[in-house]
């Protein structure tokens, strides 16, 4: 229990996330819109870590790994999304099916 | 409060005896920044300011590397409150990434495509030293937050690298794969870690409370934990289900960049794999182990699918590049084969394995290198009839491709047999038949392998040139570097004694 909320609830809304943000990254054709759907499972790994986190009163490892992850997807996601920026340049589009100057 | 003090008080302590174990470390990071300034101050007055300091840097750290085996004591020191341990394989790791890592420096100097790009070299090396950084960390990490960490770590500086090339269409295109696939695959292990954190209430995977905390749950709650986390890890060293984006990122990074990530980050992520099984199975005393026979199983599994892939996809390649791609598929397969038969003789075969991979994939990426820099073209119709004009550099070619497929006398064929030695002896000891299984598998691999490797000197020997151009010489520093790595390949394949002797731990 956390301020009345069962343990459970948090760990369901967390799986929920992840596979809204797993659907999304299969589905859409536009990278902005993968890259959203990453954003919801990164978010749905800080979500379970934060609530774990709480149960360690001590060490406290939840939470310090939440803000380490926290950081990282925002590096991650600049990086990627200044490449998509590149790519736009080269190739007028941002849909990695139409991106596909190699072949098999 | 009294016993808060205590806690920090010792925890100081800790992390101020470790710092000494942590030397080429923080090398490396005073280098980076040591270049970034260099670059803002003197470049323009210098020229190749930036690529010296990488080399020499990475030089120094390599001696630095080497100092540690005789810093450390025989089983291996835990530094900063268990996040990291440095071990005497982890040196060796180490010693084969800062290598492979100084060689690609000394490619990317001459190579045509990066020295002509708009944005110059001096961010490449530095980025080249920070992904070596990261390796270095992924090898030693013992802590969840540890190895997502350096994963990340590494893999948001290879995004930038494989993209490096501006203007060029398939760089940028192979950047944007990358980048796609590495997150997705970051962002499963980031899932797959926070539920092994909430079953086992700690992010130390060394510690008991971790294995007892997944044996204590619902095998299936646990595998898919397990599975997710080892998502990411599948991810780094190009293993089954996450091996997809591997042909387009190699065909369309940088030559020298493919290098690189065909090897170093491979070496990274087994070392970091093979930490990881050996806490699932409970610390390294197997028995009663509830992951054991599952490991052993998904892992042989997981080796014949990628082996079988890489190899039989590469058959009908027609870019270099690529047919190399897939080649590095077809190798992690036979890696993962050492770690399913993981035991102390399979890691000394593995690490062995890696060396001599190490050494031919840098090789044959370098001829490829050597001949674009000559007439810019990697496909396989290109290199026809270039065997009489570049004769020292395709002699050195046909040598890696022996090496890779596995055939004396070259150090392929020593590493691929501890490899099959060390499956065959884990089958001995414990009766897993799918290692058996496993070890046909390679054996028919090995031959699959022949016929798209001997397409290489087929071009370049039997077949007649198109054009009679003369081309101009190649580079000089090319053909030392690669003629050195073909003498050591044939080396440690007449005389293996002479490393596995060094390789005692």
């Amino acid at each position: 229990m956390l301020n009345g909320i069962p343990l459970e609830h948090f760990v369901i809304v967390s799986a929920v996330l992840f596979s809204a943000g797993l659907f999304s990254v299969l589905s859409r054709k536009n990278a902005i819109m993968i890259l959203i759907g990453i954003e919801l499972m990164i978010n749905a790994g800080i979500l379970n870590l934060v609530v774990f986190g709480a149960f360690d009163k001590q060490k406290n490892e939840g939470q310090v790994f939440a803000l380490f992850a926290i950081v990282l997807a925002a590096a991650g996601v600049a990086v990627a999304l200044a490449i998509i920026l590149n790519v736009y340049r080269q190739f007028k589009t941002v849909e990695p099916n139409q991106v596909e100057e190699m072949k098999y | 409060m009294k016993n808060f003090v205590e806690i920090i008080q010792s925890s100081i302590n800790d992390t101020l005896g470790s710092w000494i174990y942590l030397l080429p470390e923080i090398s490396l990071a005073f280098i980076f920044i040591l270049m970034i300034i260099a670059d803002l101050f003197w470049a323009k007055r210098i020229k190749n300011l930036v690529a010296i300091i990488a080399v020499s840097g990475l030089f120094i750290v390599f001696l630095e590397v080497i100092d540690q085996f005789i810093l450390i004591p025989p089983q291996g020191v835990v530094l900063f409150s268990a996040m990291i341990k440095l071990s005497t394989a982890a040196i060796w790791y180490k010693v084969l990434i800062t290598i492979s890592g100084l060689l690609v420096l000394l490619f990317s100097l001459r190579d045509f495509q990066l020295r002509n790009t708009e944005k110059g070299g001096s961010e490449y090396y530095s980025l080249v030293l920070v992904v070596t950084l990261g390796l270095n960390f992924m090898v030693m990490a013992q802590n969840l937050l540890m190895i997502y960490l350096s994963i990340e770590f590494v893999s948001v500086c290879s995004y930038i690298l494989a993209a490096y090339l501006t203007g060029n269409k398939r760089s940028e295109e192979s950047g944007m794969k990358y980048a796609l696939f590495g997150a997705v695959a970051s962002a499963v292990m980031l899932y797959g870690m926070s539920l092994l954190y909430g079953f086992t209430g700690t992010l130390d995977i060394t510690n008991q409370a971790f294995y007892n905390g997944l044996a204590s749950i619902n095998l299936m709650s646990a595998s898919v934990a397990l599975l997710l986390t080892l998502a990411g890890l599948f991810f780094k060293i190009s293993a089954f289900p996450m091996q997809v984006w591997v042909p387009d990122v190699y065909e369309g990074a940088p030559t020298p960049i493919t290098a690189f990530l065909s090897v170093a980050p491979k070496v990274a992520g087994i070392a970091l794999l093979i930490t990881f099984i050996r806490a699932v199975n409970s610390g390294g005393s197997p028995s009663g182990s509830v992951f054991l026979a599952s490991t052993e199983n998904l892992l042989a599994a997981l080796a014949i699918i990628t082996m079988t892939i890489g190899n039989f996809s590469a058959l009908w390649q027609t870019n270099v590049k690529r047919l190399m791609a897939y080649s590095a598929i077809g190798h992690s397969g036979f890696i993962l084969m050492g770690v399913a038969a993981y035991s102390m003789t399979g890691q000394k075969a593995i690490l062995f394995f890696l060396f001599v991979y190490a050494l031919a994939n840098i090789g044959a990426f370098l001829v490829i290198g050597y001949f674009s820099n000559v007439f810019h073209s990697e496909e396989l119709e290109d290199y026809k009839g270039m065997g009489m004009k570049y004769p020292l550099v395709s002699v050195a070619m046909v040598i890696f491709l022996v090496s890779l497929t596995g055939l004396p006398p070259t150090a392929g064929f020593v590493g691929k047999f501890f490899i099959f030695s060390a499956a065959i002896e884990a089958y001995m000891l414990g009766g897993n038949v799918l290692l058996l299984i496993m070890v046909v598998f390679g054996v028919v691999n090995t031959v699959v392998s022949l016929f798209y490797y001997f397409k290489i000197p087929l071009n370049l020997y039997l077949r007649k040139a198109k054009t009679e151009i003369s081309l101009d010489k190649g580079n000089l520093l090319f053909s030392v570097i690669i003629i050195v790595l073909a003498l050591f390949t044939l080396f440690l394949g007449v005389f293996p004694n002479k490393l596995i002797g060094l390789i005692n731990f």
